[in-house]
């Protein structure tokens, strides 16, 4: 072991003791590693988001059943093979959306994995609520280097007006640490990459890199004593903002105390720069298998486009922007261009997963069997703004947890927050309630 | 410090509105106000508050944006690094996306502040580069091109023992003159000297009679011109020459291949670590110089004077590294870090003597310096901005009239075209619209950057001339440039010889400001055609600042009939649908405004008709009728909502907040001093720079963090 310098002399020892509450709750370290029983492969969780809801009617598989007794619907035909791994839910539906204003995007997007209905602001008075994958990402994460990633392909708009009068940050982020934190997606795959695997610098000794590490918790200590200093001399609200600072400096410190220093598997070529829209989600799709099967990180939150999304899907034949044809008013030429866009998406979702499947653990299932792979739109048809009756695929038995291979029609409308629920306690949460809505019942797949 | 100002007088009695809005148990965030607020509410609040000591509103801990980051960085360090692209996009409220409120930060910037420090860092720390270069292939690294080319390992040679060549690529970092060849002897045979070939890029540039011996190679080569980028430097073996009855063997020796340059071109700027560290170790003693460099670099970096307090936490980082045994410049480099790490960097902090108490006062002389400089910057306040602070010189009108004016002059107020003009007039947005390909196959990326240049280059004229910005919508001039007088089917057109915009006067009906400007026309547009709608949504929104509210529930999106071709022309199809009265409330005006564009199609070219329909451009807004682009622009010229909205777009901008009931009177006396000032640009910068919002602050109602508004519950 290297000469341990004390930091604590940067902090004059007091800064140090100071703590905050929210903070001590981040990581709970006596909850780590919660594998699988018996078997200690890690289990995963995936929050895939598709924007603009889908053409609903192609999509629902005709009647519900396991094994043979259901058959895929012609929108989830590139899925075909992964059959086997699947499990649509019918009867899903976030009524914390609903609110008699316009505006369905942004709260069908924002309250997407919170359940919540979000404060209508143009952005000085977000309010949202903590979203699944964060309540979930402590009872999985294991030490793994990422808590939780949140990536997607959108940045965001060049000019400001989202949605009807609803901050930006609803459409734009699904993933939320707390009712006024979103948290921002990375959407550039060199940044991403480098963020997985540059931090590694083979020419350092040991030594080398644990003084670095010092160097670098030190850093970090000095922004956090600034900040508590500061703190204590600032108004509600800016402290506020402060707090997000502080979160993110004790977040980054962690990880860095935590990190091995051998990656668990060899680095894929980065990426280059500049790529497609088309590449750039084939690009996604890989760094997201691959910071899985390196475990770097055990929850991920992917969207593969923002909430009501202009997208033109131009190099599919179809002419138009995405949110405005989601708006098809029963017109069968605007449904067929939907249903079109739609069978893409199910495809790149199907990329994720067969590569996921084809990912090998060490008693010899996939690493898909180990994982709960959830898709669903903020909305389920474009026209109506419907937020009920949601669509609901998730791929993978995360560890034998819940059968696959099924369409359950749930029959009665069951809130979307009791669905989360059941995910948290499968990921060995103890919480009894989520969102506006739970009814503290879960929803079993 | 952070130090009181003198009191000023209360803030007199509340509004009605203000009486509306504090009522419950907390006072979040002031009431943004409501863009469509009857103008009789809003001419009642501007009755009855007082006239002095207005309410500053709150300045809420201000993260720099992305723009605001990079542009920082830019005048600390001097690089050309634009390390925020890649942070997480911001936010946007109120129409721009700095405003402090709503700037959030998440875990993911520590991490990208992290790496952004580094990389600025190591480039400062770079050893500088002077001109000329000496790019160098060495044999041991080098590609011999063909296989008849021996090498020998033990000199370093490449050994041409045939008639081969050998050829290794270097990278140019800018495009000048050069001097290209090889180091190269020859091993002597026959009747005469080694002879090479040296080509560029497959080109010959020269051949050379090798006479150097093995004791004394020598460099042969020739200047050329090259671009910047990579090039292929190779020389070839033109006379191999071998008897074996005597065992003479004539070969080229080449140690390696060159280009040298740029000649007579001055080195690119080497002051960057001068920047960062303005002494020398041997000078002073590497400890001391590393807290001069430290104490420099804090102060301007967080805008203000840094205590020894501050500077000893600062200079701790570097004993560790220094101590850790990794060297003086790692070290520096990691007390620099720690400076661009911290929330006195990160973001601009304005303190109050009392946190809770409403009562307007001055801010610091510092704080005001930065407020200036992100206001017009949109950066960090320069030395000499700080040096006014630092002697209380920003403290009279003059004094802040002054500083306002040599910022405006400097040509970093470009920020103002990005930044202010890009999100108010959507110059930003060109980059995303997107005509269908199939029926707009000329729009292209260049045509898209010709798009932004002239509507940059126009804004920029009102900064630079004495103009009225009404003319903004009645110039009858622009920028164009080669690509974009085609686009407007100027006949005539002679670009300039840079091949860059020109400025030229419109005659004719067809264009005049920026009503008529194609990116703005595009931007409002959808792929496949035209939306009248969302043009006259810009009108009222960034022109007018009376945006239409959303519409109801159940129909949004179904306003234009959606995507898509249709048989009708587009105004048939939304006079249609107008005739539901729900709609029809909005969209009246809205439409209206966008008819009159119509014969500016989604990429902003003249027509005339719309699907073999000629074209009616004719409507009417509270009875006064317009007919095309031109005559609307003169309605709304003639219109007072116009120079008010310009007035309260700037105020939201200077300010980084929301405009609020209580801004209202101040709102109307910077008009005054806008109208007084013939409507210039400059004439309103200086009235808000000077205005008591822009040079007072107030503490903020405490709140109860648990106590947060929802839904439902006001």
């Amino acid at each position: 072991m290297s000469k341990r310098l004390s930091r604590r002399h940067i902090l004059g020892g007091a800064a140090a003791a100071i703590s905050l509450p929210f903070l001590e709750a981040m990581l709970p370290r006596g909850s780590r590693a919660y594998a699988d029983q018996g078997s200690g492969i890690p289990r995963r969780m995936l929050f895939y988001f598709l924007p603009n809801g889908l053409h609903m009617p192609a999509w629902w598989p005709e009647a519900a059943g396991e094994g043979d007794a259901w058959s895929l619907s012609p929108m989830l035909e590139p899925l075909a093979d992964m059959k086997e791994q699947l499990v649509v839910l019918r009867g899903l539906a976030n009524r914390p959306a609903i609110v008699p204003v316009a505006g369905d995007h942004a709260r069908g997007t924002g309250s997407f994995l919170t359940c919540r209905t979000v404060n209508k602001s143009e952005g000085d008075a977000i309010y949202n609520g903590i979203s699944v994958d964060q309540v979930i990402a402590p009872y999985l994460c294991g030490g793994a280097l990422f808590p939780s990633m949140q990536l997607g392909i959108d940045g965001g708009g060049t000019v400001g007006a989202c949605d009807s009068g609803y901050s930006c940050a609803y459409i734009r982020n699904i993933s939320w640490a707390g009712p006024t934190t979103p948290l921002a997606k990375l959407v550039n795959p060199q940044i991403i990459f480098d963020r997985m695997f540059a931090g590694f610098d083979p020419s350092l000794t040991a030594e080398g890199r644990e003084r670095r590490r010092m160097y670098r918790s030190s850093i970090l200590d000095l922004g956090l004593s600034d900040g508590l200093a500061l703190r204590s001399s600032l108004g509600v609200r800016d402290r506020l903002k402060l707090d997000e600072y502080l979160n993110g400096v004790r977040e980054l410190e962690l990880r860095i105390q935590t990190s091995n220093d051998e990656l668990a598997c060899a680095a894929p070529d980065r990426p280059d720069e500049d790529p497609t829209y088309v590449e750039r989600v084939a690009l996604l799709t890989e760094l997201i298998a691959v910071a899985l099967e390196c475990d770097m990180s055990r929850v991920v939150s992917f969207m593969l486009g923002n909430g009501s999304s202009y997208r033109s899907f131009s190099f599919l034949g179809v002419g138009g922007a995405h949110h405005e044809l989601s708006h098809h008013q029963d017109d069968p030429v605007k449904q067929q261009m939907l249903q079109t866009i739609g069978t893409w998406e199910m495809e790149q979702f199907g990329n994720l997963i067969r590569r996921l499947s084809q990912t090998e653990e060490v008693d010899g299932s996939s690493l898909l069997d180990h994982c709960a792979v959830m898709l669903s739109s903020e909305i389920a048809d474009g026209n109506a703004h419907q937020h009920v009756d949601l669509p609901m695929l998730v791929a993978g038995g995360f560890g034998g947890q819940w059968e696959t291979n099924r369409f359950v029609d749930l029959g009665a409308e069951r809130p979307l927050a009791d669905f989360y629920l059941g995910l948290i306690q499968a990921a060995g949460g103890t919480e009894t309630t989520f969102g506006d809505d739970s009814t503290g019942t879960t929803v079993e797949l | 410090m952070a130090g009181p100002g003198p009191g000023v007088e209360s803030s007199g009695p509340r509004t009605p509105l203000d009486t509306l809005r504090v009522r419950g148990k907390i006072d979040f965030p002031k009431t943004p106000m409501r863009r469509t607020l009857p103008l009789l509410l809003l001419a009642l609040a501007a009755c009855e508050a007082p006239d002095t000591a207005p309410d500053p509103g709150e300045f809420v801990l201000h993260r720099l944006n992305r723009a605001e980051y990079n542009n920082t960085v830019r005048d600390l360090f001097g690089t050309s690094l634009t390390p925020a692209d890649d942070f997480p996009a911001d936010d946007f409220g109120f129409g721009y996306d700095h405003i402090s409120a709503v700037l959030s930060l998440s875990p993911l910037h520590i991490e990208l502040y992290e790496r952004a420090a580094d990389q600025l860092l190591r480039e400062a720390f770079a050893p500088p580069v002077v001109y000329p270069l000496d790019l160098v292939a060495e044999a041991e690294d080098g590609l011999a091109s063909q296989a008849t080319a021996g090498f020998d390992f033990g000199a370093g040679f490449w050994s041409l023992n045939a008639q081969g060549s050998i050829a290794a690529t270097l990278e140019v970092p800018e495009a000048g003159t050069y001097v290209a060849g090889a180091r190269a002897y020859g091993q002597l045979a026959g009747d005469e000297p080694a002879r090479m070939a040296l080509y560029v890029d497959d080109v010959l540039v020269d051949r050379f009679e090798v006479t150097s011996v093995a004791s004394d190679a020598e460099r042969y080569g020739a200047e050329l011109t090259l671009g910047e980028g990579p090039h292929e430097v190779r020389v070839a073996f033109l006379n191999d020459y071998e008897a074996p009855a005597t065992g003479a063997d004539r070969n080229l020796m080449v140690d390696h291949l060159f280009l040298s340059g740029p000649l007579g071109v001055p080195s690119p700027e080497s002051d960057r670590r001068s920047r960062v560290q303005p002494c020398s170790t041997e000078e002073m003693g590497a400890r001391t110089c590393a807290a001069l460099s430290i104490h420099t670099f804090a102060e301007r970096a967080w805008r203000r004077p840094v205590s020894s307090t501050e500077l000893e936490a600062l200079l701790s980082i570097y004993d560790l590294v220094i101590d850790g045994g990794d060297g003086f410049d790692f070290a520096l480099q990691q007390g620099l870090k720690a400076v661009l790490m911290s929330p006195h960097f990160l973001f601009r902090i304005e303190r109050d003597e009392s946190t809770s108490s409403t009562e307007p006062h001055p801010v610091t002389q510092f704080e005001l310096a930065a407020r200036l400089s992100y206001f017009l910057w949109s950066s960090t306040p320069d030395d000499v901005l700080l040096g006014a602070a630092r002697a209380g010189d920003l403290s009279s009108d003059e004094q802040i009239a002054g500083q306002v004016r040599r910022m405006l002059a400097d040509a970093k107020s470009q920020a103002l075209v990005d930044n202010f003009a890009g999100q108010w007039l959507y110059i930003r947005a060109v980059d995303d619209a997107a005509p269908d390909g199939a029926t707009w196959p000329d729009f292209d990326e260049e045509l898209r950057t010709s798009l932004k240049g002239e509507m940059s280059a126009f804004f920029l004229t009102f900064l630079e001339e004495d103009r009225s910005m009404v003319e903004l919508l009645t110039a009858r001039e622009s920028f164009v440039d080669a690509r974009l007088a085609e686009h407007y089917g100027l006949e005539g057109f002679e670009p300039p010889a840079d091949g860059g915009f020109a400025r030229v006067a419109f005659s004719g009906s067809q264009r005049g400001g920026v009503l008529t400007q194609a990116g703005m026309l595009a931007s409002t547009s959808y792929p496949l055609r035209t939306s009248p709608t969302r043009r006259g949504k810009w009108i009222m929104e960034q022109l007018l600042c009376s945006a239409p509210p959303p519409p109801p529930p159940g129909v949004e999106g179904l306003e234009e009939g959606g995507e898509g071709p249709v048989p009708e022309t587009v105004r048939e199809q939304l006079e249609a649908h107008v005739s539901d009265p729900t709609c029809a409330s909005c969209h009246v005006r809205m439409d209206a405004y966008g008819f009159a564009l119509e014969h500016y199609d989604a990429v902003g070219v003249w027509r005339e008709d719309d699907r073999g329909q000629p074209i009616d451009a004719t409507a009417a807004v509270d009875g006064v009728p317009f007919d095309g682009g031109l005559e609307l622009a003169q309605v709304l010229a003639d219109d007072r909502s116009l120079t008010r909205c310009m007035g309260q777009q700037l105020y939201t901008y200077a300010l980084a907040r929301g405009p609020q009931t209580s801004d209202w009177p101040l709102l109307n006396r910077i008009h005054g001093e806008f109208e007084e000032g013939g409507f210039r640009l400059t004439a309103l910068v200086e009235a808000i720079a000077l205005s008591p919002a822009f040079r007072n602050r107030r503490g903020g109602q405490e709140l109860v963090e648990a106590d947060a508004p929802r839904e439902g519950e006001e």
